[in-house]
């Protein structure tokens, strides 16, 4: 890739990597997050059941 | 009384009536360019933690200039331009600034402690808020060093070092360093003085682009803070811990930012007190403080007159142009996907002057609406911005290298 039409062309690639990168980043904080609420979620009923037993 | 030339005593005065005009006028208005932003950082115009000591640097350098030996000039503050090692140590024991200069600023070690300090006083929970609008206004603000690179190229920069000035447009001082440090060692020092002149600007002239391209009706929108959701320490370490590591193994050549942005986040997160001190005083104002002396010292007349510096001035005001138009229009898209819900001022965040571009955003908001907040929403994006600067930078270092 050389000259001004290279440059261009590398910009676009970089942008879309970029992109592509970036996105993944977000998808894999959704990912963490929604698993972390998931593991928190069922710990819960754990938790009221030994409470319960205890009672 | 022995016959000498008064001159001769005031050396800084003697080199500049022998020596070269041109070199002379620089030298003038150099230090009539530091004493200019001494001024304007005290009285707040410009970002005063760089540019007071950077003032005083241009201001003492250029008025330094003395006779070395009998036919060469220069100062004793420091030889930016020395490779030879034998020489290196003789000028070590010289200029007084050459250690910090070849130990912390020319191996980009001062780069990535600002950025650790940055991790320090940055909360991510904004990320984990609303990572995919985060991400997506933060692309948007990424246009400036898409399209200056194809502007820079045209004006007759190779490809490194039409990057390196590109990066100037993701807004964040310590990766415009790193960048040129890698790709354009013969250009890093004007790159990065006019880098860091311009991130003091964007506080003064990012308010105007809000006011130009956004109306007062739609600058007042307020945001639903109600059903934000709460992140826990534990959350944003995971995530901290689990994107740092990624990053490093796609891009591990900018993998010493990333550590230092994460491990300031970490140590934040993980309320280690005395590192947390530590890191957010005496490290990053420590090395705020010597990057803006290091700066100013930088721009001695000899070492900044470069032929390419008046092209590298426009360049870098197109790039935070371009970037900060980019934000905006990715506010925009917000603003239209949510059916109005959105105030587009955010977009301006996702230009990543942490935290500076998302006070503004909140300033300009305020100005219109009193009751309006969106500094919880705009951090998001202007923390996403860093992720994504550094992801440019690693992709323009490891394709161009």
């Amino acid at each position: 890739m050389t000259g001004i039409l290279g440059s261009i062309e590398l910009a676009g690639i970089v942008y879309v990597l970029c992109a592509l990168i970036s996105f993944g980043v977000a998808w894999l904080i959704k990912g963490i997050y929604a698993g972390i609420r998931m593991q928190k979620a069922k710990e819960v009923p754990v938790l009221a059941e030994s409470t319960g037993k205890i009672g | 009384m022995p016959n000498f030339d008064i001159l001769n005593l005031f050396q800084g005065i003697a080199t500049m009536v022998y020596g070269d005009p041109t070199i002379t006028i620089a030298r003038i208005v150099l230090i009539a360019l530091g004493i200019a932003f001494v001024y304007l950082g005290a009285k707040g115009t410009l970002e005063p933690l760089i540019m007071i000591p950077m003032g005083v640097g241009m201001a003492s350098v250029n008025a330094s200039v003395l006779y070395l030996s009998a036919t060469t000039m220069g100062t004793i503050f420091i030889d930016p331009m020395i490779s030879d090692p034998a020489q290196l140590m003789d000028v070590l024991q010289i200029n007084f600034l050459q250690p910090i200069y070849t130990l912390t600023f020319s191996n980009g070690l001062i780069a990535c402690l600002v950025f650790m300090g940055i991790g320090v006083i940055t909360d991510i929970g904004y990320i984990l808020i609303a990572p995919f609008s985060s991400m997506f206004i933060a692309i948007m603000a990424e246009l400036g060093t898409i399209l200056t690179f194809p502007i820079a190229v045209a004006m007759g920069l190779t490809y490194k070092e039409a990057a390196s000035v590109a990066i100037i447009g993701g807004a964040d001082g310590p990766m415009v360093l790193y960048t040129s440090l890698i790709l354009a060692k013969d250009l890093f020092v004007p790159i990065t003085i006019v880098a860091y002149l311009y991130l003091s600007l964007t506080y003064g002239g990012y308010p105007y682009l809000i006011k130009l391209l956004i109306p007062r009706r739609l600058r007042g929108i307020k945001m639903d803070l109600h059903n934000l959701p709460e992140i826990t320490r534990g959350e944003k370490i995971t995530f901290a811990i689990i994107t740092c590591t990624i990053l490093c193994l796609l891009f591990p050549v900018a993998g010493p930012l990333f550590m230092s942005f994460f491990v300031g986040v970490i140590v934040k997160e993980s309320e280690v007190t005395h590192l947390i001190e530590f890191i957010e005083g005496p490290v990053l104002y420590g090395s705020t403080f010597f990057l803006g002396l290091m700066l100013g010292v930088l721009c001695e007349a000899n070492t900044i007159m470069n032929p390419k510096v008046l092209t590298l001035l426009f360049l870098g005001m197109t790039a935070l142009l371009i970037s900060g138009v980019g934000g905006i229009l990715g506010g925009y898209i917000m603003y239209f996907i949510t059916r109005g819900k959105y105030n587009p001022v955010i977009g301006i965040a996702g230009v990543s002057c942490v935290p500076t571009t998302a006070k503004v955003a909140q300033k300009e908001v305020r100005e219109v609406n009193k009751q309006a907040i969106i500094l919880p929403f705009a951090m998001g994006p202007n923390i996403s911005g860093v992720i994504t600067s550094a992801i440019l930078a690693g992709i323009y270092v490891t394709l161009l290298r």
